[in-house]
């Protein structure tokens, strides 16, 4: 038997992070959970493998998976990699960067099937890539080398090559273009060996269609699942009617991976307060084409303007130059923040970098994006996942960028939080006037932009 | 990491360290007299007997501990210094053949072995006991250079770190707030291992009788002086032996301790308090 008696998780000040929360996992069943962010629900996904974060204290209640308790030694070597596979929020993070995918594959398949040949290894891992839609050409790759999307399929299929008994899945889908989120998520529910499935997700599209049961986590507790809540009508903000002038302008783009052309002469303009979204497929080029923009990783040809000024493909060399600032809040939230510091600093030598540069401070971001006070004196490692995104875009905001991309920022977030911030951008833009890229794979998000452009075959149109 | 853990390791580590700075002011009598005759072995007139020429024992132990305990903790900490800002200089700069040169040198001047420089620094000015410090840090630096540019060129490729840069963030603020913290806990690990390294060359230079001269008392002397007379009376070798490996041993075992509390400490396992 799979589940979770009344647990009970407190944090080192005594807020209850899970209050006596139920959760019965049978084999063959998807069970969704869903709720904002901040309410436990990587807290509960995480104590099914004997995970508690740092700082946290189980303080009542029982986990069993399998029979085995995640909260022993032995029971723990028996359910990790072995009885219980675990998608976790941030994949390019969990990777080992210095491996390769198929390596890291192998190793999987090995520590959960010790006893079999290499034969049968190799085609456990084989199904497993072509379950979880992950591309066999990109298996020789380094998890540097893969995007976003890329990397949480390589995960997901690391899970699938162990076979576990239970499947947890953080947000399986959120780097995911709708069309291979559809094939992923058909993967997941219809797997051969029938495991118990709890998947964590604000796609609501997916738990509706997938699950069968829905559990909701509100501040720790487990509420009956009301409607689902919608997303505001998507409209597209035009602000102002002062004319509106070209800031970014970029041209002649050519960036390559691993000798293959990714984006091939693409040209791009923002101008004040606007707003754009990228799309594309995963793997298209999109976090590739942003982080070249942003400064931290070149591209092979191309210049870049800013108000009519060209400016250096390194962000270090522009800060140097007193060169214009383009923010980038990343995919993998976890990289982005320094481990080693509370929220209060980062934000704090965020504004203390903009009046150093001379750029104009702004407001307190924290109020704006919807996060509670008292993440102020939290690292990130005691920030739930979507907390992170939040922080990350805060940094950013807080450091008065003249441009901000933001890769995917909210695709962590749930359908109210993600509204507020798309919000609190517009707010951000109608009063700084800053122009903003956002890169997404929701069509609800990018809905809201100005105007939205797609990656196709290494074109920007 | 509880508290108690915490002062098992630091306890002996601070007893030797304490005896070993104040012993000179306690020592009972002269540390050169004879007062008896050779390897008396210990009794009530003196607790640790006498050595070769017939001293008293618990004196030298005493007065012998000072110049090594300072030697081996100054080489530590001016290697340590030198250590961090060379590398995390080598690995912060943008001239790429500067940093190159750089270790390389430090590399070059690894390979030489660490007595013979020993020798070469006591034998230009003899019987000084800074000259021998000196000696040991110059030795000891090259693998914390190493070790801590490894780090550190790790930890500048990390997005935050980036991002920091991006940002205009002045380059002393990265320094203190996204290296530091990350380079800490390797810095302890590497500051305990070349303290041992440190306490070594240190009792190496008295056992050689490089620094301060013959009727000076040194643990590392000690060791040598006496051996003849193990079977009359051990303990002016054993003491002196047993201090030096309580020093070695406790000092990286704490620091060790300090790198994993910094690091954050091992997984939370969720065992019911």
């Amino acid at each position: 038997m799979t589940g979770v008696q009344g647990l009970s998780v407190l944090t080192p000040q005594g807020r209850k992070i899970l209050d006596g929360v139920d959760l019965d996992l049978r084999p063959g069943s998807v069970t969704a959970l869903i709720g904002p962010s901040g309410s436990g629900k990587s807290t509960l996904a995480q104590a099914l493998v004997g995970h508690l974060g740092p700082g946290l204290r189980r303080t009542a209640g029982t986990v069993e998976v399998r029979g085995h308790d995640p909260f022993t030694a032995s029971g723990r070597a028996q359910i990790r990699g072995r009885l219980a596979g675990y998608l976790p929020q941030d994949p390019a993070s969990a990777l080992d960067p210095r491996r390769r995918v198929l390596a890291q594959l192998l190793t999987a398949a090995r520590t959960a099937h010790p006893k079999t040949g290499r034969e049968h290894r190799n085609q456990l891992v084989r199904t497993a890539i072509a379950t979880a839609s992950f591309d066999p050409n990109l298996l020789r790759r380094h998890p540097a080398q893969l995007s976003g999307g890329q990397a949480q399929r390589a995960l997901l299929a690391w899970t699938f090559v162990t076979r576990p008994g239970l499947l947890i899945l953080d947000e399986p889908t959120s780097g995911l273009d709708p069309g291979t989120a559809a094939q992923v998520q058909a993967a997941f529910t219809t797997l051969p060996w029938q495991p118990a499935v709890l998947v964590i997700s604000h796609d609501h599209d997916l738990v509706a269609a997938r699950a069968d049961q829905i559990l909701e986590l509100d501040d720790g507790h487990r509420r009956v699942p009301a409607a689902s809540p919608k997303l505001r009508q998507p409209q597209a903000i035009t602000l102002g009617s002062r004319p509106r002038s070209v800031v970014l302008e970029a041209s002649g783009i050519v960036i390559e991976r691993g000798g293959r052309r990714l984006l091939d002469d693409v040209t791009l303009t923002v101008g004040t307060a606007e707003m754009i979204a990228v799309q594309g497929i995963s793997g298209s080029g999109k976090t590739s084409l942003a982080r070249a923009l942003c400064g931290f990783a070149p591209p092979a040809r191309g210049t870049l303007r800013v108000h009519g000024t060209q400016i250096n493909w390194d962000a270090a060399v522009r800060a140097r130059r007193r060169q214009p600032f383009i923010a980038y809040v990343g995919q993998d939230a976890l990289a982005a923040l320094n481990p080693h510091e509370t929220v209060r600093r980062t934000l704090h030598r965020a504004m203390n970098a903009a009046a150093r540069a001379g750029r104009p401070a702004g407001a307190d971001p924290i109020s704006d994006l919807a996060l509670p006070q008292d993440v102020l004196d939290r690292t990130p490692a005691r920030l739930s996942g979507g907390q992170r995104h939040r922080v990350a875009l805060a940094r950013a905001l807080a450091s008065a960028p003249d441009v901000l991309v933001c890769d995917e920022t909210t695709a962590a977030l749930d359908a109210t939080t993600t509204s507020h911030i798309l919000d609190a951008l517009d707010g951000w833009r109608e009063k700084h006037r800053t122009p903003m890229v956002l890169i997404t794979h929701t069509p609800s998000v990018a809905a809201r932009a100005g105007r939205v452009l797609t990656i196709t075959g290494g074109r920007l149109r | 990491m509880s508290g108690l853990r915490r002062w098992v390791f630091a306890l002996p580590v601070g007893a030797v360290v304490t005896v070993a700075v104040i012993g000179p002011w306690l020592a009972p009598g002269s540390i050169t007299a004879p007062v008896g005759r050779p390897f008396e072995p210990g009794g009530t007139a003196h607790l640790l007997g006498t050595d070769v020429l017939g001293r008293d024992v618990l004196a030298r132990v005493l007065a012998g501990g000072r110049t090594l305990v300072l030697q081996a903790i100054a080489a530590t900490l001016l290697g340590s210094l030198a250590g961090l800002s060379v590398g995390i200089g080598t690995a912060r700069t943008c001239h790429r053949r500067t940093a190159a040169a750089g270790q390389r040198a430090v590399d070059a001047f690894a390979a030489v072995p660490a007595v013979l420089v020993l020798l070469l620094a006591a034998s230009g000015s003899a019987g000084s006991d800074v000259v021998v410090a000196v000696a040991i840090t110059a030795v000891s630096i090259p693998f914390s250079v190493r070790i801590i540019h490894e780090r550190t060129s790790r930890l500048i490729t990390t997005d935050y770190v980036c991002d920091a840069r991006a940002r205009g963030e002045s380059g002393w603020a990265v320094i203190r707030y996204d290296l530091l913290p990350g380079i800490a806990p390797v810095a302890l690990a590497e500051g305990g291992i070349r303290f041992v390294a440190a306490t070594q060359l240190a009792a190496t230079a008295g056992f050689l009788g490089l620094g301060a001269g013959a009727p000076t008392a040194n643990w590392g002397r000690m060791v040598r002086e006496n051996s003849t007379g193990l079977n009359a009376n051990p303990l002016p070798v054993i003491v002196p032996a047993v201090l030096l490996v309580v020093l070695a041993v406790g000092m990286s075992a704490l620091l060790d301790r300090l790198a994993v509390e910094r690091a954050g400490g091992l997984e939370q396992t969720g065992q019911l308090a």
